[in-house]
């Protein structure tokens, strides 16, 4: 299983694509915090927060990580190699945690030159009231959290198909009808409670919960749930094809 | 082994556990409703309870009753506000215990005709509840209106208190508003508690009998202060111990003169603790009468010199003129009026943080004749950097106000408007021998060096000030004040009457934290250029290193 992850995440890397996309993100992401203007530039506002970028991450994410999972099943199902793994000693669970491991570290590992922005804000800060660290490591573990369910909804669409630009498509739909969709949905007048309740099968209202700095045990049961609801669907699937 | 007979075969069995997996999510999450806990990252952990509520919580020793009246139809803008009270008053109940007892109610249970609903919110206006409209579409599109009641009642012992949560004057849009009330849920509650669980009420002196504003033009201020304090108008007749069992005694711009008994009586009252806050004008121009006619500035007799200057300061009868400045409207044209300057508010302080600009009218410079090491000095309010010190001339007309100014003359910048004095005070009789004898009757020995206490001075009384209209049948009725005005002078008689856990609870939800303008220094260019290349070519170093690592395995 560990053999299976690390080649995995080797093989995301050795194709230009990840690069590519990594690199994407990273300009994407360079251009709205400090280079744009308008009040998501650091600069601009002034303030010692990375705000900015745990606004737009998600939006980005949105299209980053489908592109990071669109091949891993369906590239292998196109191939036939798919039936080649699962003719090796390890189950159906195994090989989808495998590959949603792979996909959840290579996401951290595309998060982390944006490290260097959180360098450049502390030392542009006031040290008479210095960044609040506590609360961006809070948000970035929101970030994490949203990596980890849209790379389940990835590895799940990319179960679903032999096309990976379909699965990319699936994929980025999915993950935003969760991100954002249910918080649509809880705008038109149901009433309150109902409202309510929608908003919170959304992933929208958790991130903004975690991303103030607070980690709340509802917040990441919310999160885990929905992991584990994509990886049992990509499982099910998985048994129910082969 | 035929495939397809093995796939239906396994599909049952996999769904079935399929169905397992979801059903014990769902519980997970129902069961996560009601056990859950958080972990606060934030610095100054904003999203918990402060160290203060959780004491005052702790102390209750009978039982605290929270009745919100969020229930029933809302929409989710206000849902979410109850759900953030919710979990606000969760966390009360941890630390309160068996002590803190809460309820969600709908004012409206069981209310079946327009006139019944009338009723009630009739009722819940009088008790001190403040209504709110919310508007939403329904299912046809059309627009309908409820009415909210965004507050709370709390009652303790024989005691009862109405909060309201929502703040309407610091933005303009719905949703900022519940956002920001909501962070202020919190301070609202706890300086509720705090006044019914202390019986003992703080009580507030306005001095009068020296001309001092009267209650009308203070009006704003006060009915604010009388939320959580008891607050009289005060005037000393003689009486040495008039002012001895309230917390902070406030001068509001006095025109006339103070015998050298009064003087004592404040005096020796500071030195036994008490709190002075002093808004004084060294010279008499009503600012609201120049619309109408020219005046004479008068330079007034306050007799308060010698007791300004054995601690140390002085109030200047110039008067400080600023480019930042108000406008106003004359002849439909927006004209700056040097005379009436925006103050910029002390970001270092708690009084003053997250202040807006306070406006002044003809304010004086506060400036200092001697350094002593027993008083701790903080500036509260100054003029900005373009500021000017300048003197009237001896009649002074509306044309004077707007007159245009040279920019290039404002140069003395930051002029002190308010001080904060805190720490021990010398007092006039160490000088002024005399004065305790004016009294017609024995009055105890005078204390020469206060025990510590505070006193804060503001150069300009016009600060504490509403505006003021007449009703049809002469009566004076109390106008608006600007926010920050009315901000400045409550937070000021908070710090002077200890309630610093408050006012460090309120700005705690504030905290701004801003980049260093000097670091950034007119080098923008040079950290764009920085952020847009530096991670990019991170990554870039990484692929290179693992291609190149992998290259080297393989060929081994």
């Amino acid at each position: 299983m560990i053999s299976l992850f690390l080649k995995e995440v080797a093989q995301f890397f050795s194709s230009l694509t990840g690069y590519i996309v990594v690199v994407v993100f990273m300009v994407v992401n360079g251009l709205f915090l400090w280079v744009f203007p308008g009040n998501m530039n650091i600069l601009e506002a002034g303030r010692a927060t990375l705000d900015s970028l745990f606004f737009i991450a998600p939006w980005v994410f949105l299209f980053l990580i489908p592109a990071i999972t669109m091949r891993s099943f369906s590239e292998e199902k196109k191939s036939g190699k798919l039936e080649l793994l699962l003719t090796r000693p390890l189950t159906e669970m195994q090989i989808v945690l495998a590959k949603y491991g792979a996909a959840v570290l290579v996401a951290i590992i595309a998060l982390l030159p944006t490290l260097f922005f959180f360098i450049s804000v502390l030392s542009l800060q006031e040290s008479r009231m210095p960044m609040d660290t506590g609360a961006t490591w809070g948000s970035y573990i929101g970030l994490v959290m949203i990596a980890a369910i849209y790379a389940s909804i990835g590895i799940f669409a990319s179960s679903l198909t032999d096309n990976s630009i379909i699965a990319f498509v699936i994929s980025v739909l999915m993950c935003f009808l969760l991100f954002s969709g249910f918080d649509m949905i809880s705008l038109m007048d149901l009433g309150s409670k109902p409202g309510i309740f929608i908003m919170k099968l959304g992933i929208k209202e958790h991130y903004q919960s975690i991303s103030r700095g607070v980690i709340d045990t509802r917040d990441l049961v919310y999160f885990l749930s929905v992991i584990v609801l994509f990886l049992g669907l990509t499982r099910y699937k998985l048994k129910t094809t082969y | 082994m035929n495939l397809k007979s093995l796939n239906t075969k396994t599909v049952p069995k996999n769904l079935l556990y399929f169905t397992g997996i979801l059903a014990v999510l769902i519980l997970i999450n129902i069961i996560s409703q009601y056990a859950f806990f958080r972990i606060d990252l934030t610095a100054d952990k904003r999203h918990s309870l402060s160290k203060d509520s959780k004491e005052i919580l702790k102390d209750l020793d009978d039982v605290l009753y929270i009745k919100v009246y969020l229930e029933g139809d809302l929409n989710v803008d206000y849902e979410k506000f109850r759900q953030s009270i919710e979990d606000l008053l969760y966390e009360f109940r941890i630390y309160g215990g068996s002590h803190l007892e809460y309820e969600f109610a709908n004012p409206f249970e069981g209310v079946r005709t327009d006139a019944e609903r009338d009723t009630i919110i009739l009722r819940m206006i009088r008790q001190g509840f403040i209504p709110r409209n919310v508007i939403s579409t329904d299912n046809e599109g059309g627009l309908s209106e409820k009415i909210v009641f965004p507050s709370a009642i709390l009652y303790y012992g024989n005691y009862g208190k109405v909060v309201n949560f929502l703040y309407d004057d610091i933005k303009a849009s719905g949703q900022d508003d519940i956002d920001f009330s909501s962070s202020m849920v919190e301070y609202n509650l706890i300086k509720a508690i705090k006044v019914l669980t202390t019986r003992e009420v703080t009580n507030i002196a306005f001095l009068q009998g020296h001309s001092e504003f009267s209650i009308e033009f203070v009006k704003r201020v006060t009915e604010n202060l009388s939320e959580y304090y008891h607050v009289d108008s005060v005037y000393l007749h003689n009486r040495i111990d008039a002012l001895d069992r309230y917390e902070v005694c406030v001068i509001a711009q006095p025109l006339d003169y103070f015998s050298p008994q009064d003087k004592y009586i404040l005096d020796q009252y500071l030195m036994k603790g008490g709190r002075l806050f002093w808004l004084v004008d060294p010279i008499q121009l009503d600012a609201e009468a120049l619309k109408y006619t020219s005046l004479q500035p008068t330079l007034l007799n306050l007799n308060l010199d010698d007791l300004f200057l054995m601690n140390g300061i002085k109030v200047s009868s110039e008067i400080v003129r600023d480019l930042n400045c108000e406008q106003i409207e004359y002849k439909s044209q927006l004209l700056p009026v040097s005379y009436f300057p925006l103050l910029i508010p002390n970001p270092d302080h708690p009084i003053t943080k997250n202040l807006n600009e306070v406006t002044g009218k003809f304010t004086h410079p506060i400036s200092l004749t001697k350094k002593s090491s027993a008083l701790k000095l903080t500036p509260l309010i100054y003029s900005s950097e373009n500021s000017q010190l300048t003197r009237l001339p001896y009649t002074f007309g509306f044309e004077d106000l707007i007159a245009p100014v040279n920019p290039a003359d404002f140069n003395q910048s930051y002029q002190t408007i308010g001080l904060l004095m805190e720490g021990k005070f010398e007092s006039i009789s160490k000088i002024n021998r005399a004065a305790a004898g004016q009294f017609n009757y024995p009055v105890p020995d005078p204390v020469l060096e206060s025990v510590p206490t505070k006193m804060a001075i503001i150069a300009d009384g016009d600060i504490i000030r509403n505006s003021i209209r007449y009703s049809e049948n002469g009566q004076i009725l109390p106008g608006p004040i600007s926010t920050a005005n009315l901000n400045l002078i409550i937070n000021t008689i908070e710090y002077l009457a200890g309630d610093m856990d408050l006012l460090a609870l309120r700005n705690r939800k504030f905290d701004i934290r801003r980049l260093d303008a000097g670091k950034v220094g007119g080098e923008e260019n040079f950290w764009k250029t920085l952020n847009m290349i530096v991670p990019s070519l991170l990554v870039i170093l990484f692929g290179g290193l693992f291609l190149y690592l992998r290259k080297k395995r393989y060929s081994k």
